[in-house]
């Protein structure tokens, strides 16, 4: 962002293109005049300074993302254009290009190349393509794009869809997030990053809809990205690339919209291995509600886990009363996405959705790794310009606030740390996400795994041997295949001790013969000693959730197991169906960061939030919830806490715990002779 | 686009590549090459120095430095702070005079391209050829300019960067840079050692008494390495732990498991040594000492460290050989000199 630099009375002192403008200090708020660019006071410029880096919902970020970003035909600004005949923006195409030559550089000083292999960067970038309005398909949860083209046909809905697409739900604000992160396997990267720009997910309202990929798609860059880079062309030989869905969770369903073509579905399927499943805008895994359970196809309780009340990126908040399906599409989430998946498989013969899981913080600190709950309540996200200095973070309703999450990290099996050898264990899937914790997890899958694993030493070579890891495939087998977890628990850090296990859970999901998608979790018990005789002495199950944290201190008290084993084969197997199996790993419930906040300041919910001030002695020095408990007086609240953060704090909004977990990639089942072989 | 407007207007990663002297270099060329002074040069400087005119700070631009500090970080200057303000003001007064001493706006678009702007709105006859334009405004003092002033001072700095000059790079260069940095460039020590690992979930109470029977066994035995695994409890990272980190074992056992298998003689049962997991007893294998990369290794990151390096110090070493040529003058409100310098 620009710094005004030179003082200035009059524009003759500044630049070329240059002029005298008042600027605000941030910190003091003492005004003073300087050279800044032309433009840099108007009221979009104004606005977007206040307001676009925090990502906030607001009017500058529309301003400047809805041509960008969010139109289906997206242009560039137009104080990108560098003259009148200029239709790129050749400026900002040049501004791109410093931004993306500096990442390129910046990798590489962070890259270690010696065998010791201490740190390992990669050349990545976000593609940030968002839809304000829908497929016509994903009506009525999703305004289409007819509806501003009321009546007429189109591509999209050759029926017409006005009638399709009338409603508006009460999430409507914001953009389908369709954004992926692009990551390249080495130095040998695209000149230019594909953008939305290059590679939009629509073809223009009112314009001539001749593009052959579908609307609301990643298609057409996942396409170019190919050939541009994975083709291997003369330009780019050893170019390989892979793109991740980001944040499917606020696309409105858009992430993983079924496939138009089976040209849709072979790219999404070469080029996107992985899914984000957590980051601090919430778990993408499923979501559920007691009060309505499997409205979302799960009845699964865990689905409640960090499930984030907005539909959109920059979205209203969907109050309670309108959490249904329609205002949150089920086909946001990652477990319906599988599901899908292996649905349109089980028909087309290709998988569009076979995605293994990664973590991610988004919490633009540049802090990456910082994903303990402790850290958020001290930083929070997007910096100081956020709500560390903002009392919004402890609003429920603002898109970066207490819905938030400390974001989450991926683990990845590789060889060794180094960009080939990663890049390669990201391809393979063989990764897992947690939600911000580091936990060491093994998932293997196969029908000649040992029953008796996990008292073997060798648990990963066995696994190896007999098996194939998470993100595998399985081939078709007349026997049910068993799944060995093992687990050992984050040690935590110095003055920090770790969150002990609680318990390994099995997510299975199949289609059945008709067609129909299904899905069961699974509890397990703990495994076998190698050879014949349990492990354990004590006996009893490792079901023993409980208050394992004193929410006061925030440490744990000591229930749960520092490691966790089973092997577990499916009781309800059937070799004709495709399926998929994960492996969910939870910890013992621990403190929410909110719950550090709400003790940083000293906020004690079992005592009043502040004591009456008055002139009745009957009241004078009372605890009190409001002023109105005080008669005429006022109810005070002490210095470390505002009334605000209280009734935040202690209105359980969110839990005060969160019980932190793993999701390994999934092994898949594929009945299909000729193809099975993983 | 200018070079200034476009340092002015990215994005702050940027300003670092905008500001780098190789970008610099492609942007000022050969020009610099030809207007480099003899004034710069070594042997120049073992003549008695040509005192310049005094640098003279008057009070009102102290406190506009003051004021404009405050304003960025929400308070006034410390008086440390206020010195460095002021000797920065200097430096770059004296920055800006030796450039115009070398004549480094002659033939500069952007400054050319400044003064041309400045002369369409106060010359009577602005219509003239840009050549005149520049000209006239150089006669009428225009050039002395807040614009062309930044602009100056950036080009001076790039100049005395570049004194570095191209020096072939020696590996002797190299290897006296890694031994130098050796802290940052060392490659870690690492340990491989094989553990019998006892866990609480396992053991319960008895854990701590069945580590000192398993430790006991394992001395009296001399059990094999690989025959040991039978006396552990399964433990998901394995029973040898291959070539770990001080780092990587605080981070995986904790800093005091980690202390402590650091510590261990090679080739012998040690422990029981606690980690937030249960009990190990620990053999250690092998200890890789830490050791400083070959220079082939890391020949890249060396050679742009030893360029960045170089030009520093040049600008270093430039910067106090014109400091030599000037007295700084800084003056209160009265305005009687508070201090005087004349390094």
């Amino acid at each position: 962002m620009f710094e005004a630099v030179l003082p200035c009375t009059t524009s003759e002192e500044c630049p070329q293109g240059q002029e005298c403008g008042t600027v605000i200090a941030r910190r003091t708020g003492s005004t003073s005049t300087m050279c800044v660019p032309v433009g840099y006071g108007s009221a979009l410029c104004t606005l977007a300074r206040d307001e676009l880096t925090r990502l906030k919902a607001g009017t500058a970020p529309g301003l400047i993302a809805v041509p960008e970003n969010i139109n289906e035909n997206p242009t560039r600004v137009d104080f990108c254009d560098a003259g009148p005949n200029d239709d790129v923006g050749l400026r900002c195409v040049g501004q791109a290009k410093n931004v993306w030559e500096q990442i390129q550089h910046d990798a590489e000083e962070a890259y270690d190349r010696t065998s010791a292999c201490t740190f390992t960067s990669f050349i990545a970038y976000e593609y940030t393509a968002m839809m304000g309005v829908g497929r016509c398909e994903n009506a009525p949860t999703v305004p289409c794009w007819d509806e501003l083209d009321t009546g007429s046909t189109s591509k999209d809905c050759p029926a017409g869809g006005a009638q399709l697409c009338g409603g508006t739900f009460p999430g409507s604000g914001g953009a389908d997030n369709m954004h992926r992160n692009v990551i390249f396997r080495n130095d040998d990267v695209l000149a230019l990053p594909i953008s939305n720009l290059e590679a939009p997910v629509g073809c223009g309202v009112g314009a001539t809809c001749d593009r052959t990929a579908p609307l609301g798609s990643p298609q057409q860059m996942l396409e170019e990205l190919r050939a541009r880079c994975n083709d291997h062309p003369p330009e780019n030989p050893r170019c390989e690339a892979l793109s991740i869905p980001h944040n499917p969770n606020i696309s409105g369903g858009a992430m993983f919209l079924m496939p138009e073509s089976l040209d849709e579905a072979r790219v999404r399927s070469a080029m996107e291995p992985l899914v984000e499943m957590m980051q601090i805008k919430g778990s993408s895994e499923c979501r559920y509600l007691s009060s309505m359970p499997g409205a979302w196809g799960a009845t699964d309780e865990e689905c409640s886990f960090e499930n984030m009340n907005f539909s959109r990126l920059n979205g209203e908040w969907i109050a309670p009363e309108d959490r249904n399906p329609d205002n949150l599409p089920p086909a946001a989430y990652v477990r319906n996405a599988l599901k899908s998946g292996i649905a349109y498989e089980k028909m087309q013969g290709i998988n569009p959705f076979k995605l293994g899981f990664v973590g991610g913080l988004d919490n633009h600190n540049g802090t990456p790794g910082q994903s303990e709950e402790i850290d958020y309540a001290r930083h929070g996200a997007h910096g100081d310009q956020s709500f560390a200095v903002s009392g919004q973070i402890l609003n429920e309703k603002y898109m970066l606030g207490l819905e938030t999450s400390g974001g989450g990290l991926t683990v990845a099996w590789a060889e060794e740390n180094s960009r080939d050898s990663v890049f390669a264990a990201l391809k393979r899937r063989e990764t897992y996400a947690t939600s911000g914790t580091r936990p060491i997890v093994r998932f293997f899958g196969g029908p000649g795994l040992r029953a008796d694993i996990c008292g073997c030493q060798s648990f990963a070579k066995l696994g190896y041997a007999s098996g194939v890891p998470m993100g595998g495939t399985l081939p078709p087998s007349g026997t049910a295949p068993r799944f060995a977890v093992s687990a050992l628990m984050d040690p935590g850090w110095p003055n920090h001790p770790g969150t002990k296990l609680d318990r390994v859970q099995i997510i299975k999901g199949w289609v059945d013969r008709s067609g129909a998608t299904h899905e069961q979790v699974f509890e397990t018990e703990e495994g076998s000693a190698c050879g014949v005789s349990p492990i354990r002495r004590g006996g009893g199950t490792w079901h023993k959730k409980g208050e394992a944290v004193d929410l006061h201190t925030c440490r744990p008290t000591g229930l749960g197991r520092a490691s966790l084993c089973t092997v577990w084969q499916d009781p309800s197997f059937d070799p004709a169906a495709h399926a998929f199996y994960y492996a969910r790993v939870l910890e013992q419930p621990s403190c929410r960061w909110n719950q550090y906040y709400c003790n940083a300041r000293g906020v004690d919910c079992s005592a009043p939030m502040g004591v009456c001030g008055s002139t009745d002695p009957a009241l004078n020095g009372k605890g009190c919830s409001s002023s109105a408990d005080c008669g005429g007086g006022v109810c005070e609240t002490p210095v470390s806490y505002t009334a605000f953060e209280y009734q935040q704090c202690c209105s359980g909004l969110v839990p005060a715990t969160v019980q932190e977990r793993a999701w390994t990639s999934p092994i898949w089942y594929d009945p299909t002779p000729a193809r099975g072989a993983s | 686009m200018t070079p200034l407007r476009r340092a002015t207007h990215e994005v702050p990663g940027l300003r670092r590549l905008t500001r780098s002297p190789l970008v610099h270099f492609a942007l000022l060329g050969g020009l610099l090459l030809a207007a480099r002074s003899p004034l710069l040069t070594r042997e120049h400087t073992t003549r008695a120095p040509v005192v310049r005119a005094p640098i003279v700070i008057p009070p009102e631009r102290v406190r506009a430095l003051a004021e404009a500090f405050a304003e960025r970080w929400g308070r006034p200057p410390n008086e440390a702070q206020q010195r460095a303000l002021v000797e920065q003001t200097a430096q770059e007064e004296m920055l800006f005079r030796e450039a115009r001493l070398l004549a480094l706006g002659l033939g500069d678009g952007s400054v050319q391209r400044r003064l041309v702007e400045k002369m369409r709105v106060v010359s009577d006859r602005p219509g003239r050829s840009e050549d005149e334009l520049v000209r006239e405004a150089i006669e009428l003092g225009l050039d002395d300019d807040i614009v062309i002033r930044r602009l100056l001072i950036e080009k001076m700095r790039v100049v005395l960067r570049q004194e570095a000059g191209d020096t072939p790079i020696e590996d002797s260069e190299l290897r006296a840079l890694l031994e130098r940095r050796r802290d940052d460039l060392a490659q870690p020590e690492r340990i491989t050692f094989t553990q019998v690992f006892l866990g609480e979930d396992a053991h319960g109470v008895q854990l701590a008494a069945d580590a000192r029977r398993t430790l006991a066994r394992l001395r009296a035995s001399g059990v094999a390495p690989e025959r040991s695994a039978e006396s552990s409890d399964p433990f998901p990272l394995g029973a040898q732990l291959r070539a770990y980190t001080r780092a990587q074992l605080v981070g995986r056992f904790g800093t005091r498991f980690a202390e402590e298998v650091m510590g261990l003689a090679p080739g012998v049962w040690s422990g029981p040594l606690a980690s937030p997991y249960g009990l190990h007893l620990v053999r250690v294998d092998a200890k890789l000492p830490a050791r400083l990369p070959a220079i082939d290794e890391v020949r890249p990151a060396l050679t742009r460290a030893v360029l960045r390096e170089r030009a520093e110090q040049s600008l270093a070493r430039g910067l106090a050989r014109l400091r030599q040529l000037y007295a700084v003058r800084v003056l209160q409100a009265a305005r009687v000199p508070v201090t005087e310098s004349a390094s």
